[in-house]
């Protein structure tokens, strides 16, 4: 017995683990603390290393089991994501479509646009086509109006106040809707009676509604322009999925080409030496990944030759250098698996999990997800999480010397 | 009923798990010393449900994370949500209710063995 047979327990049970790269390795680092911990505590105890190493891997018991029950875990949890994404909301949906009509390559010449045709129709009714994004910005429209109006100073005097008059004297008072989720409040034991107590001069209306609900462990989130009072763990359901364009940060992406060259064929090279199977992770892979390997190695070789042509290419024909390098993503798409690691906007992702709401995200078992499609961004999080990210990409934007020529408002 | 004593079980190691972290984040090796510890070396949880379960509790959001490597290795260290709080607190009252009533019930039968005849 020896320290490799955890390992190979370890990599068995890596290898049945049906989940994305990430929550798999979290699992087997913390499956290999827990082992070895329990290997220093029976030698302790004056348990011999290779008796101790015996047990502990027999405590443990069989790698398919556990990977089984994991996996089962990682099922449920897509499987909850996917049901607040569709069940939740139809508007939601209905964002995705606009967002991707938005969004869409102009070339496309917008194939998805919905043309609502009824018996009744009249051609002369036929209107031009809506500008494009209509009721997604409509939704956001509306919010950053509440928004504005709840920025207003108020004065608020409340003494032992029931929650649903106390909301009426701040938020109605700046002539914003509010709604009380009445369903949410029963599962916590609040009824609309609740008292507040709350006695400041002008302040904003949003700061009376935090300090408000604050007192009762509530929290809001806006919908439509209303203001939806709820329970930290219902709001995070109410998740709106929406759209990215990145196209227009590529060309600060270009700045970092030449570790990107380098992060690529390390990738190319890990890659190669991997035999073993590959799950696939979540994500938006648009193809999934070649599996056999008798076609991935000569697929490997020649994106690595069309590496070696971009570069050799940059200085004299910086056009055709695009043109290959276009070819390389077209293949690593179809040769690598799932974007994750790969893409050139993990910076980006990466960035906007780690700056914006870190707890929200499914890889800290939040309720959001995020993914890149092709040089598209989907996320499905709080209207607040998306409010955050259009000011960071705002702020990208402006800060880097990204020509803002390619710039479309989203 | 097999099916019932398994849910008995693992609810009930939910709730065990939930209120080992009461008292401050803890990781996976600990929260198993503890339930043994305190039930005696009764309740056994090995790493094949217990991970799993504490997963499970952090994808319900009852338990959330953050992993240490300082020593080398990856620990994870679990704590409770103010909704794991909320659902122990829940559940030990029913707990508390349940046991009640079953002491009601079940202290004739402890004490004289009903008679078959």
């Amino acid at each position: 017995m020896t320290e490799q047979d955890f390992d190979r327990f370890l990599a068995s049970l890596q290898g049945m683990l049906k989940t994305n790269r990430r929550r798999r390795d979290a699992i087997v680092g913390e499956l290999r603390d827990h082992l070895l911990e329990r290997l220093d505590e029976l030698v302790a105890q004056g348990v011999s290393r290779d008796e101790a190493m015996t047990r502990a891997l027999e405590e443990f018991g069989d790698a398919a089991v556990l990977a089984a029950h994991f996996t089962a875990i990682s099922r449920n949890r897509n499987r909850r994501i996917l049901m607040r994404t569709t069940v939740g909301t139809v508007a939601a949906l209905a964002a995705v479509l606009v967002g991707v009509v938005a969004f869409w390559p102009q070339d496309a010449s917008v194939p998805l646009a919905p043309r609502k045709v009824t018996a009744q129709d009249e051609p002369k009714e036929v209107k031009p086509p809506a500008a494009e994004g209509v009721a997604l910005l409509d939704e956001d429209a509306l919010d950053d109006a509440t928004v504005e109006k709840l920025k207003k100073p108020i004065d608020v005097d409340l003494i032992e106040t029931p929650l649903s008059d106390a909301l009426s004297f701040t938020v109605g008072a700046a002539e914003v809707q509010f709604y009380l989720d009445q369903r949410a409040l029963d599962d916590i034991g609040l009824t609309a009676d609740a008292p507040v107590s709350l006695s400041l001069r002008s302040i904003s209306g949003e700061m009376a509604l935090d300090l408000i609900l604050k007192q009762l462990d509530l929290t809001y989130v806006l919908r439509s322009g209303i203001v939806m009072v709820t329970t930290p763990e219902e709001a995070e359901y109410q998740m709106t999925v929406r759209v990215y364009k990145l196209k227009d940060l590529r060309t600060e992406m270009e700045i970092a080409k030449q570790s990107d060259t380098q992060h690529a064929v390390e990738a190319l090279a890990t890659l190669a030496e991997e035999s073993q199977p590959r799950g696939f992770g979540g994500g938006f892979g648009p193809a999934r990944p070649v599996e056999d390997d008798t076609l991935r190695v000569p697929l490997l070789e020649s994106m690595l030759q069309l590496l070696e042509r971009r570069d050799a290419l940059e200085a004299t024909n910086p056009e055709a250098a695009k043109k290959v390098e276009k070819e390389f993503y077209q293949l690593a798409r179809t040769v690598l698996p799932p974007p994750a690691a790969r893409s050139p906007y993990q910076e980006v992702v990466e960035l906007i999990m780690t700056s914006i709401n870190p707890d929200s995200w499914d890889e800290v078992g939040g309720p959001g997800s995020i993914g890149v499609f092709r040089d598209k961004l989907v996320v499905t999080n709080s209207r607040e999480v998306h409010r955050k990210i259009d000011d960071l990409l705002r702020q990208l934007r402006e800060s880097g010397e990204a020509p803002a020529a390619t710039a479309t408002d989203e | 009923m097999t099916q019932r004593g398994n849910d008995l079980i693992r609810g009930s190691l939910d709730l065990m798990v939930l209120s080992v972290l009461a008292d401050g984040p803890k990781y996976g090796y600990l929260i198993q010393q503890r339930l043994n510890d305190a039930s005696g070396g009764a309740v056994r949880a090995p790493a094949g449900s217990l991970y799993p379960l504490l997963h499970r509790l952090e994808s319900e959001k009852l338990l959330r994370s953050r992993v240490e490597n300082s020593t080398g290795r990856q620990r994870k260290w679990y704590e409770l949500t103010a909704a794991g709080r909320r659902r122990l607190s829940k559940q030990a009252q029913q707990w508390n209710e349940l046991a009640a009533c079953l002491e009601t019930l079940l202290r004739p039968v402890l004490e004289a063995p009903p008679d078959p005849a």
